[in-house]
């Protein structure tokens, strides 16, 4: 019977030479389903924006949200970086890149071990999210979670503001750790990128890698999202995305992102985003308020 | 986004098979990975309301044949079916005879080589193959019969030593 020989050699086709796995596809597909939940919600604003009336954009204030902690630590922090999205120093164009999308070349800052490592815990992933935000934002309720099970096979870890407004622009700014291997999966711009989307990867000195991705947004009319990923073998993949609408009703699309391209680097590069970070930092961040994230997208 | 153990579970649990049936549906392997995690990440998205339902496997590789099909509608196939197979030695061994099944099953139209994979490697019904491609029992009979005999036509001179009816 042809039926059996063809499923007996397409058994023996796949069988027998089978090769193994290049990359790690659980992880890639968690990282491929928060870019889909991210352009999701995204997508889902700007039809808000076109279908709603023009309304005036209110930031939530702050200072309520945050322990007192939080807000020394806010006010004392020093300014992440200077100057407005037209001046960038050190940049470089994308070859690929839109028209006036430009890149910066990152610069790996120094890594540092922690002393008396413990495991990073949502409080942590929060005030290291506001840590990093230039002295001079304003931001909502700072949303974080991370995995209650250490010895999960895939680990993960999260904080997002759902709206930041800094003198650059409005929006929304969120980290994702992923546990990384030795390999950078699913790293990297698309092999072929969409009208609209520009990306640049740089390789760091220690097998680091910095993708560098900007999407849409033209004419201020649809959302913007910059997206600066960091790999660093064994230790933790970050991707750190902003987009220039906030998540929060009436999802107002704001003319600039909230961070600079320089300010979003500097926030990716920082050495502590990892599963493991300071006992002392954990304790000055414990009476941070954090709410669990919320992926529903409403 | 957060990942469930059991999505982490079922996805180590399934993935081995989801890349043996979309490298039979695609022919290479890396392209069989991206369809794979194509695969796993709209299985995630969708995953608290598939995981409800308890129709995971069967969802995950329904996103697998519709994104290998959706690939072959969008872009330009780089294979190139051909009407006669490679030449191969007089007394063809076990490997050559897979190489013709591949090379035979590269030769059929995308929906057509879906039926045979969801068929003959995955055992699936009729009735299965046609709710996952979105077409009548009657397609999946036709198309079966059809691929079937193509590649009978192509394995024939390969194995004169079976007797291939239908």
């Amino acid at each position: 019977m042809i039926e059996t020989t063809v499923r007996q050699l397409l058994h023996e086709a796949v069988e027998d030479h089978e090769p193994p796995f290049t990359r790690d596809l659980v992880a890639g597909a968690v990282r491929g389903a928060r870019r889909s939940r991210r352009r999701h919600i995204a997508a889902g604003i700007s039809v808000a924006v076109a279908a709603g009336p023009a309304l005036a954009f209110g930031m939530p204030a702050l200072a309520g949200a945050l322990s007192p902690a939080a807000q020394s630590h806010q006010q004392g922090a020093a300014p992440a970086a200077a100057g407005s999205n037209s001046a960038h120093p050190g940049v470089t164009v994308s070859p690929a890149g839109s028209p006036g999308v430009l890149f910066i070349r990152p610069t790996q800052p120094p890594q540092r071990a922690e002393a008396h490592p413990v495991p990073i815990t949502s409080q942590s992933l929060g005030q290291l999210l506001i840590d990093d935000l230039p002295a001079d934002s304003t931001f909502g309720e700072v949303e974080a979670s991370t995995d209650a099970n250490p010895g999960a096979t895939l680990r993960s870890a999260d904080a997002w503001f759902n709206n930041v407004s800094t003198p650059a622009g409005s929006g929304t700014v969120q980290v994702s750790l992923l546990a990384a291997g030795q390999q950078a999966f699913d790293f990297g711009c698309p092999a072929a990128t969409a009208a609209g989307v520009s990306c640049q990867v740089y390789h760091l000195p220690g097998g680091a890698e910095v993708a560098e991705e900007y999407s849409g947004g033209p004419n201020g009319k649809t959302p913007a999202q910059v997206s600066v990923s960091v790999f660093r073998p064994n230790v933790a993949q970050v991707n750190v995305t902003e987009s220039n609408s906030a998540m929060v009703p009436p999802n107002p699309v704001s003319k600039g992102e909230p961070l600079t391209l320089s300010q979003l680097l500097r926030l990716a590069l920082d050495p502590r985003w990892r599963f493991t970070i300071g006992q002392s930092f954990v304790q000055h961040a414990s009476n941070l308020p954090v709410a669990p994230l919320n992926t529903s997208g409403s | 986004m957060d990942c469930p153990d059991e999505f982490t579970e079922f996805a180590a649990a399934e993935m081995a098979r989801l890349r043996r049936t979309a490298y039979l549906l695609c022919g290479n392997w890396h392209t069989a990975e991206d369809l794979t995690q194509i695969a796993l990440t709209k299985t995630l998205l969708s995953w608290r309301r598939i995981s409800r339902q308890q129709n995971a496997p069967a969802y995950a590789h329904r996103v697998l044949v519709n994104a290998y099909l959706a690939g072959r509608r969008s872009r330009k196939s780089s294979e190139v079916p051909v009407d006669r197979m490679p030449e191969s030695s007089a007394h063809p061994t076990p490997a050559d005879l897979r190489l013709v099944l591949l090379g035979a099953l590269a030769t059929l139209p995308p929906q057509a080589r879906a039926v045979v994979v969801l068929r003959y490697w995955e055992d699936l019904s009729v009735d299965e193959v046609a709710a996952i491609l979105g077409c009548s029992t009657g397609n999946v009979k036709s198309q079966s019969a059809r691929s079937l005999r193509k590649l009978r036509d192509r394995l024939g001179g390969s194995l004169p030593e079976l007797a291939l009816t239908d």
